[in-house]
């Protein structure tokens, strides 16, 4: 229930942050990004089902406070990894290889690089795997809230009253 | 008792609140060390790739990163309770500190600690000192500059957050502009240009919080000494005026509480 008002909120923040974002961008460079139409609309999806798929590592994070009391660190770190590996400051490409591959074992390239990349143009090959990775994240992502759940039930301590 | 030895026995207190609860004040101040070091990681990458931005290298980004984190980590770990000022203005609950017969701001800026604090000291002590910028003869320069930098994130935090005696509540435009400062801090003053140099020397004083401090750990010279000090005071004599005039028009919350 939780997770889905979460996404309630956040595809509400998405539609008014995104008309702000591409307004913004169009006026600086002037014209529509180099794949046309059906790249935009392509990324834009991506983009969707990336920002549920982070809300569920979101609701990881949050199950942590279960156990570790403060989850606000734990947030810190995952969001200065995105930074990171998500090619958030500089775009992927621009890594060593050794970063690169790294980057690929975790979940960020396909949260935050893939939707970018597919919304200015990126060859279908490309659309295809972000599209698989994304899918294997989020039976994995969800998996793991399930477990993480389970899990923290049998951690609760109750103070009754 | 004097208020120094008032205010060494609150953040006593506040430390030791802290430590209570040992493993989530380790975790928060650990984890904010991993936090900046991942960060910086960005800028290896970036430095790896174009070797120098505008004659910074990595170095001086590490020299200057460390400076600021460690600053930061001084401010909100010895005035934790700067991020809230604006809302106990708002609120009236400043009223607890005025029956006190120690200065305002200073009982509410050190109410508390902000655990994370710590790890942004020691992974900018650790920055900073393996930057090989600083050389051990330069070490007492290097902490003067750390709590120049410290004096001028707290002075500043307190004249954004002193905004809401006149406009209300403005926590998060206050909060805003202190995360403006933070970043700022750390990039290079020669990528700017004209305007935006001069907000960086007035409104939002990252130059006396970032570079201006790193370069008096570097270079130490006179000039850079006077320029650094005399910055960080106008800033916070600004802020304590600021606050003075501020509390003048502060309106009572008609909270009962006992400290």
């Amino acid at each position: 229930m939780r997770f889905a008002e979460g996404l309630g909120t956040l595809l509400v923040r998405m539609a008014a942050l995104s008309v702000v974002g591409f307004g913004l961008s169009l006026c600086l460079s002037g014209a529509l990004p180099g794949g046309g139409l059906l790249s935009l609309i392509c990324g834009a999806l991506t983009a969707v089902v990336a920002a549920a798929l982070s809300l569920l590592f979101y609701a990881i994070i949050g199950l942590s406070a279960f156990f570790i009391e403060d989850t606000a660190p734990v947030f810190w770190v995952w969001q200065k990894l995105g930074f990171v590996f998500g090619g958030l400051m500089f775009p992927l490409d621009v890594y060593p290889s050794s970063l690169q591959t790294l980057a690929s074992f975790t979940p960020f390239p396909s949260l935050l690089y893939a939707p970018g990349r597919i919304a200015i143009g990126a060859e279908p090959a490309f659309l295809w795997h972000a599209t698989l990775v994304l899918a294997a994240w989020a039976v994995f992502a969800t998996a793991f809230a399930q477990l993480a759940f389970q899990r923290a039930r049998k951690a609760l301590e109750l103070n009754g009253g | 008792m004097n208020t120094w030895r008032f205010l060494t026995l609150l953040t006593e207190t506040n430390l030791r609140a802290a430590l209570s609860l040992r493993t989530a004040t380790l975790l928060q101040a650990g984890f904010m060390c991993l936090n900046n070091l991942i960060y910086f990681a960005v800028w290896v990458i970036f430095f790896r790739r174009f070797h120098d931005l505008a004659g910074f290298g990595l170095r001086d980004m590490q020299l200057t990163f460390g400076i600021t984190a460690g600053g930061f980590g001084i401010a909100v770990a010895l005035c934790g309770g700067l991020r809230e000022l604006s809302k106990m203005v708002v609120d009236g609950a400043l009223d607890g500190y005025l029956t006190q017969p120690k200065p305002v701001l200073a009982q509410a800026l050190c109410s508390r600690t902000i655990a994370s604090g710590w790890g942004d000291l020691v992974s900018g002590l650790l920055m900073a000192g393996t930057s090989g910028k600083v050389s051990l003869l330069h070490a007492p320069w290097l902490l003067l500059a750390i709590l120049l930098s410290a004096s001028v994130f707290v002075a500043a935090g307190v004249a954004f957050h002193s905004a809401a005696f006149w406009l209300g509540p403005v926590d998060s435009l206050a909060r805003s502009l202190w995360e403006f400062l933070i970043t700022f801090s750390i990039y290079p003053e020669t990528i700017f240009g004209g305007g935006v140099r001069v907000l960086l020397y007035t409104l939002i004083p990252a130059a006396f919080s970032g570079f201006l401090p790193a370069r008096l750990a570097h270079r130490p010279t006179f000039e850079t000494a006077a320029a650094a000090i005399g910055g960080a005071s106008c800033v916070v004599a600004s802020a304590l005026v600021l606050f003075a005039r501020g509390l003048r028009r502060y309106e009572s919350g008609n909270q009962i509480g006992v400290r």
